[in-house]
Order: C-alpha cells, then structure tokens, then sequence
C-alpha cells in the first residue's frame, strides 16, 4: 500500500515514514503544499495524510484542488488545529478523516488501514480468498488454518492482490502501491516476489489460487 | 441602586410639584386678596355711612340716630365712633364684643386691620378718620377747615369667620385637586419613563445576540431612534475592537498549539515508532538527537511565550540606565561572532561612542540581539550587518541593516506580530520560533520607543527609535 505524507515538520515526517515503512508501506513524502499536490496527482495513492499548515498551499487548498481534479484518493489530515469547526471544515472539504496532534501512532496507523480497507470496499478486516485468510491489522496469513510466514514486501503483495481479488492486476499497478519513487528496484522484482508467494501459498496438494495473465498481469482467484 | 427611570420619575414628579404648588399659593392668594378687597369695601361704606349720622352737639360730636332716613344709608349693625382723645361717643349695641383697636391718628386713611381674637373669633376693622365742623356734617379731611372744626374716627368692623370658612374649603378643594394630579401624573411618568426606556431594553436585546461565538453581528443604527445613533455607533466600534482583539486572541492561540503540538507530535511519534520493535544503537542515537533538535526547538517557543506573558502581565520593565549603545552592540557582536562568521557574515559597527540610550539595559540587550541575529540569520552568505545609531529629532534612532533578500512590502505591517512567519517554509531551516520581532517590539514599546521596518531588495533596515527624556539629559 502506498502512502503520501505532505507535512512541513521534518522531524515528524521522518518518524512517521520510519514507522510506516516499518508497517510495509511505501511512502512518498512532500514537504510543502505544492509539492504534495503535484504528487498526489501524479501517484495513485491509496492514503494521503495531509497537513493543513503548509507552506506555499495550505493543506485546505491542496484538498479542495484534489477533489476538483477529480482524485479520489483518500485523504487524513493530520493537523495541530483540533477544533471541532476544523474538523468539520476539514471532513467537509473532502477530507475521508482527521487525526489532531499530538496523536498515537497506532491510532494513525489504524485509520490508515480502515482507509485502506475503504478504498478497497472491504469491511472486514480480514480478508478472505477461499481458504486463504489476511489479517490486515497484524499483517499475518493463514491458509487452511496453517500460518504462513511472509517477509514484509511479500505480505504488502499479498495484500494488494487480496483487496482486488479476482481482478487482473497489471505489474505497474502492483509497483505503484508497493514501491515509493525512490525505489530503485527493477521491475522484475515483482515477479520474484510472486514466485515467492506461490510457493508459500499454492503449497502442493492445494488448489492453486495465483494465475499468470500473460502480457497483462497476475490475478488472485478463489474460484 | 441607580436607576434612569427612577430618577425620571422622581425629576418629574418634583417639578410637577412645585408647579402645583406654586399654582395652588396663587389661586389662594388670589382668592384671599378678593375676599379682604370686597370685606374692606363694605366695611368703608359702612363707616361712611355711620358719618353721615354724626353732628356737632355742643362742642362735642354726636350722633343722632333719630336722623335715620330714606336720605341716609342704614346704619351697620356694628360700628363706633371715637372722639379726639378716644373717648368713645357713641357704639352700637352689638360692638361690645369687638376687640377694638385703639384708633390712632397717621398712617393710611382709611385703614384696614384684622384684630382678635376677640369673641367669635378674629375680626376685620376698617378705621375711617374725619372732621366735623359746626353745623355740618363730617367732612372730609382734605377739605378746607372751617370755623369750628374736630376729628372723629369712625370704626366697623365685621367677624372673619366667614372669609376664613371660604378659604379652608378653598384650601382643602386644592389639596385634593392637587392629589389627584399629581397621581394621575405620577402614573404617566412612570409609564413614560418606561416608555423613554424601552430603547435601551432594545438595545440591551439587541447586544445579547452578540455573543463570543457571534462577534461579527452589529447594531443597525436606523433601527434605533435618532437619539441612540451615537451610542450605537460607539457600541459597533466597541464590537469592531472586541472581535479583533478576539481574533487576535484566537489566531494567537491557535499558532501557540501549532507551533507546540507539532513539535510535541514529532517527539511523541518519534517515541513511539522507536518503541515499537528492536532497535540498534545507530538508530537509537538518530531518533535522539532528532528528538533533542525538536525539543530545543520547543524551547524556544516557550521561552518566547513566557517572556511575552511576563511582559504582557505587565509589572514594568526595570529600571531605565543611560546604556551606552556602541558597547551594548560590541558586547552582542561577540556573542553571536560564530554564527557570522560561519556564514561569513560581516559584522559593522557604525555607532556614535557618545550614544547613551534611556532604557533598561537587559532589554535592550534582548532586543537588538534578536534584531541582529536575524540579520545574520536571514543574510546572504557573504553579507554584512550593520548597525548605526544616531540622534535625531530629540529622539535616538538605532538601525540594524542587513543585505539578505529583502521583505516583501506586504508582509512588513505583520511583520511584528507574534508567530507572523514571512515564508513559513523557512521556520524549519532558520530555527525560529516566530516571535523574536514580537519581543522586540514589546521591549522597545515598553520603553517607551517605537520599531518599524523597511525593506528593499538591497536589505531589510529594523529602526528602533527612543524619544530622548529632556529632563534626564540635562
């Protein structure tokens, strides 16, 4: 899952990337409105955690031009003002939610995967693909009541292609929301890191659930 | 308790009263004086009429009842007649219980007095004097004198009783007349007091819908009458102030927790993250001294806001000293030579040795310190930072000039204002905690002086300007 975090404070912006890297996100982080608003709107993000007071665009700007361009992404704003007409101001604005500073990190951490969840039109914070089960909020999968033990990149993957199960999902869609810009990973990463997935998951015996859609991308199916 | 319609009604009622009263002294005067004026009438023509009956008998005036006639009035039922020397010559039967008065000569002729109490009360007496002469009747005293001639005084006199009955019941119709009005006006003040009052009820309804929350309603003076139109538009003005002052209050405040909360959030998260799993001493050591540059950072913030608030609680600033200015700024010169000459920053001193400056040593320290440091904060590398101080129209003028990029002109009216960041951007790489300017003015303004600034794209020139105390000088 891939985040952007637009806030002009460095030092929460580098602890906030740290622990969400750490949570198997790719983060791309903006230290000012305009930068922020230029890469939300070149990155198909599936969270932006926004600052309101930023330099050059204020986080309210930067929301409303979101919406007007038409991005659907959604956003939390993050911001010191914790008054209920800015939060009002802000969820009005089309923001999908609001967190005031100072925060809990887990909190954060916790909106972030319900808005992933959203985004995703799950309700269920578990995801299941026939007897393949994800625990989205402890990053754990089990199949056939047996856990299976995933690196963090892996269960990024897995979780990405659960959310969309049963569609065909393309390699630069999976790179777009496992990788943030600085990565300078090739993209046969993904490949290798599917081939992983199925030998950890499609175990012999098992029905196989990966299918490789030649030329367009790799699909997760339960039936 | 003081209260306008209290004191309407009551400055009514009083002036109402003295207007009643004052009519009703009249009216009674009035009548008083035409009741004594047709009593005295009556009486002189009854002494008249008694003269008409006295005769010279002998050498001694007489009356002569017997000559009553068609020709002659009637005689009054009481009368006397008084000889030269006030022997009495002839009375009638009923003026025994008259307490005469004894008729004297001079004075008005005829007189009028009221005498008694005597039997039945208090008695009016009308004295008439005249002269006899032989063979004729009384004559008038202005007439020319005759053979023989002598005085007579002629005396009637009537009860009172009857004019003072009238005037009590007099006095009593106006007293009660006068009740009433002054109920019937009491009522109406009263009411118009409240009347005259409603306004102000309005006015005051009209105020409680101005709340805190809802600074921005104001009073339409054309709602009003005519009369209020000054006071409601002193009241608007009032609210204009209060809801600057509120918004002032509440950007303040707003600023305040975003310049502390932002900060406390990094070091919280920080924490946190940090706590989250194993960590090596590498990152341990870097999330420290993240941690500690953001914690200084809030430092300084705080440090800012407690001075303000010492100086906002106003006790004074200390004590004022003649400060000489050239060595106040050799002294902050050395102290912020690091930060110059990392930047390479020229430091130039261009003040006159005999400069003092009435001001309190400590603050001026702070202020010009803060101006100077962000002129080296905010320089070009390779800039210089001068400052100067001169006399100057009975003031002492200090400059701090500096070569950075200049202020844009329409961040210069703000630039004093506390948290007010030209680039917010750079409050992270410059350090700042955004209120440096706002202590100086508050320094500089507490001494008694002024700081303004201008900028242009050779620099930023902060002047601070103290008006000299002509008293302290001499």
């Amino acid at each position: 899952m891939r985040l952007l975090i637009v806030e002009d404070n460095r030092a929460l912006l580098k602890s906030l990337r740290k622990g969400l890297e750490e949570e198997s996100f790719a983060v791309d982080t903006a230290e000012d409105g305009e930068e922020g608003l230029y890469l939300a709107g070149v990155n198909d993000y599936d969270v932006v955690i926004l600052d309101l007071m930023l330099p050059k665009i204020d986080g309210w700007t930067v929301l409303r031009e979101m919406r007007a361009r038409g991005l659907s992404t959604h956003v939390l704003i993050l911001t010191a003002r914790d008054a209920p007409k800015d939060k009002v101001r802000g969820l009005d604005g089309g923001a999908d939610d609001y967190l005031s500073k100072p925060f809990r990190f887990e909190e954060l951490l916790a909106r972030v995967r319900a808005l992933v969840r959203r985004k995703y039109r799950t309700k269920n914070p578990l995801l299941a693909v026939a007897d393949l089960e994800i625990d989205t909020a402890n990053h754990r999968a089990r199949r056939s009541g047996a856990d299976i033990p995933l690196q963090p990149k892996e269960y990024t993957l897995l979780e990405y292609l659960a959310h969309r199960a049963g569609e065909i999902v393309s390699r630069a869609s999976i790179w777009e929301h496992l990788y943030d810009w600085q990565d300078e990973k090739t993209s046969n990463i993904i490949d290798v890191y599917i081939s992983r997935l199925r030998r950890k998951i499609d175990r012999p015996g098992l029905r196989p659930l990966f299918q490789t859609v030649r030329g367009e991308g790799y699909l997760l199916k339960g039936d | 308790m003081r209260s306008l319609r209290l004191k309407l009604i009551v400055g009514s009622l009083l002036v109402l009263a003295a207007v009643i009263l004052a009519f009703d002294i009249f009216v009674y005067a009035a009548k008083r004086h035409t009741l004594f004026e047709v009593m005295d009438g009556r009486l002189y023509a009854q002494t008249q009429a008694v003269s008409r009956y006295v005769e010279i008998e002998g050498e001694k005036p007489a009356l002569d009842p017997a000559q009553e006639n068609a020709a002659r009035p009637p005689l009054p039922v009481i009368f006397r007649v008084v000889g030269e020397g006030g022997a009495v010559l002839a009375q009638s039967l009923l003026s025994g219980s008259v307490p005469w008065l004894a008729a004297g000569s001079g004075g008005p002729n005829p007189q009028w007095r009221s005498v008694g109490p005597g039997r039945g009360g208090t008695w009016r007496v009308a004295t008439w004097t005249g002269r006899l002469e032989r063979d004729a009747q009384v004559v008038d005293p202005s007439a020319s004198p005759g053979e023989v001639s002598m005085s007579v005084i002629v005396q009637c006199a009537e009860p009172l009783a009857s004019v003072s009955k009238e005037l009590r019941e007099l006095a009593s119709l106006l007293a009660l007349v006068s009740l009433a009005t002054f109920l019937i006006a009491g009522g109406g003040s009263f009411w118009l007091a409240g009347r005259a009052l409603r306004p102000i009820r309005r006015v005051n309804a009209a105020l409680e819908t101005v709340s805190e929350t809802r600074l921005d309603q104001r009073l339409d003076p054309f709602s009003f009458d005519v009369e209020l139109h000054p006071l409601i538009t002193q009241l608007n003005a009032a609210l204009d102030r209060l809801e600057r002052g509120f918004q002032r209050e509440r950007q303040f405040t707003a600023d305040a927790s975003h310049e502390l909360r932002t900060p406390l959030a990094a070091i919280l998260n920080s924490i946190e993250v940090l706590l989250r799993r194993p960590r090596t001493e590498e990152e341990l050591i870097d999330a420290h001294l993240d941690n500690e540059r953001t914690a200084r950072s809030m430092q300084a913030v705080v440090e800012g806001l407690l001075l303000l608030a010492r100086m906002d609680a106003g006790k004074g600033p200390p004590a004022k000293e003649n400060v000489e200015a050239a060595a106040l700024v050799e002294e902050i010169f050395a102290a912020l030579g690091f930060q110059a000459r990392a930047k390479n920053v020229r430091l130039v001193q261009a003040v006159d040795p005999s400069i003092r400056v009435q001001a309190a040593p400590s603050q001026l320290r702070l202020a010009l310190a803060n101006l100077i440091d962000n002129a080296v904060r905010y320089n070009r590398p390779d800039g210089s930072v001068t400052v100067e101080a001169r006399q100057e129209d009975g003031a002492t003028v200090i400059e701090v000039r500096d070569t950075g990029p200049g202020i844009p002109a329409e961040h210069l009216p703000r630039l004093f204002e506390r948290f007010y960041r030209v680039d917010p951007s750079r409050a992270e790489t410059t350090g700042g905690a955004g209120l440096g300017l706002s202590i100086v003015r508050k320094i500089v303004e507490g001494q008694g002086g002024h700081v303004s600034a201008s900028s242009g794209p050779e620099g930023s020139v902060f002047r601070l300007v103290f008006p000299i105390n002509r008293i302290k000088i001499s």
